[in-house]
């Protein structure tokens, strides 16, 4: 009897549904979690309104072309072009 | 922290942007990048800005003969910001594109620190950059890295999110890179499995070491690069096949770290951050690589920065302009949720 409740609870385990989360990403389709992510998404960020330039050469350009200066934010980086600073 | 609470205090400031978008050429650069770039057409500029520099990271105005103008790391209140920026204006005005002795302000305008002496050199500045020369600023992603993105909120007690999105506290974008032995070893794990199998680990920590609030000095995961000491690291997602090459993930992660303790570098800096979420979305695979990641997770974040014996000072909550080098202290406890989508 406790050889054939140990299998079943080792068989009832093995079930993905009994992982977090599995249950969830069946119930939703690829599309509607998307939709719900997007959903997240802010679209008015007020430092989106800077558009930064990357390039120093670039920035000298449209310095002399435009005759304004140029404000420079130097900041520390990771490998990836990031977005959180 | 400097970049976090900048884009907070000062570029996230409607009467900065405007003033920015006005008057001004804004240009972001990474301070890896000035430090490093030696070579390249533009190496003058940047020897400009490491000569005059006050600190790695900075505020600064040149200008258009790539002659700095001056530097600040912090501002006295939110009104010496514009008084900042209108001063350098006019300095540029009576040297548009010559040389001129760089400004340089702990803070601005109480805290002046000696000014740098122009150098005489008139840099040589080329109209845009040539085939063979690489641009510094340029992003680089490793080839066959698959670039994803993702959004993070924290959500009240109300169930709705949190609104103060200027802040990283409560409201985070980032991107991320899925690289090609990221989908190598996935693919192997795949062909590998029947049914279901763990998400190789090199990958399931991409995901969960983006998913975090706050700024890249709270990464749960950042290891040394944020001088941090891990406390708890448990990740396991799961994929379960379907037959077109669908994956559907399922799964946990719980990640908890802190400042280190004695090293002198890391006096004064504190913080603890907990993160523990779950899992599910889907991921779709062919014979190269990964093509979509849709996956959503929830939980519950707990961040602390600064309070007694760190740096922060307890002034900066009011005045944060001032004390952009160290930010200001965080007590975050809230339910959060993430979303990662790469095609």
């Amino acid at each position: 009897m406790f050889v054939l409740l140990c299998a079943t609870v080792f068989i009832r385990a093995e079930q993905p549904d009994d992982l977090p989360g599995h249950q969830q990403a069946n119930a939703i389709g690829r599309k509607a979690l998307k939709a719900e992510i997007e959903a997240l998404r802010v679209q008015e960020v007020a430092w989106r309104k800077i558009n930064w330039k990357t390039c120093l050469l670039d920035g000298i350009r449209a310095s002399r072309k435009q005759n304004k200066p140029m404000v420079l934010w130097v900041f520390i980086d990771l490998p990836v072009d990031d977005k959180r600073c | 922290m400097f970049a976090g609470a900048a884009r907070e205090a000062v570029f996230s400031n409607p009467e900065v942007v405007a003033r920015i978008q006005k008057d001004f050429i804004p240009v972001a650069l990474k301070a890896g990048t000035v430090q490093k770039s030696a070579a390249g057409i533009e190496s003058g500029i940047y020897r400009q800005l490491r000569r005059t520099q006050p600190a790695a990271q900075g505020i600064c105005t040149m200008n258009s003969a790539g002659k700095v103008i001056a530097w600040s790391l912090s501002f006295d209140d939110n009104e010496s910001v514009l008084t900042f920026l209108g001063h350098a204006k006019k300095r540029f005005n009576s040297h548009p594109n010559s040389g001129l002795a760089a400004e340089r302000f702990r803070r601005f305008p109480s805290s002046q620190l000696p000014d740098v002496p122009d150098d005489g050199m008139k840099l040589k500045i080329p109209k845009k950059h040539h085939a063979d020369d690489r641009c510094p600023g340029e992003l680089r992603m490793s080839r066959g890295s698959l670039p994803g993105k993702i959004v993070g909120r924290a959500f009240g007690k109300d169930g709705k999110p949190l609104s103060g999105i200027r802040s990283q506290d409560n409201y985070v974008e980032d991107t991320l890179e899925i690289s090609r032995a990221m989908q190598v070893e996935l693919l192997m794990a795949s062909d590998k499995a029947v049914g279901r199998f763990l998400i190789p680990q090199l990958l399931a920590r991409e995901f969960v070491g983006n998913a975090y609030l706050g700024m890249l000095d709270v990464n749960p995961l950042g290891g040394d690069r944020v001088r941090a000491k891990l406390l708890e690291e448990s990740i396991q997602l799961w994929a379960q096949k379907h037959g077109d090459g669908q994956l559907v993930i399922s799964g946990t992660s719980r990640v908890n770290s802190k400042n280190r303790e004695g090293v002198v570098a890391d006096t004064g800096r504190k913080w603890n951050h907990l993160v523990d979420l779950k899992w599910h979305g889907f991921m779709n695979l062919n014979a190269e690589g990964i093509r979509e990641i849709v996956l959503s997770a929830r939980g519950h974040e707990k961040l602390s920065w600064g309070g007694p014996g760190s740096r922060v000072s307890p002034d900066a909550a009011k005045n944060p302009v001032a004390h952009l080098p160290s930010g200001h202290s965080l007590d975050i406890s809230s339910a959060v949720r993430y979303g990662i989508t790469a095609r």
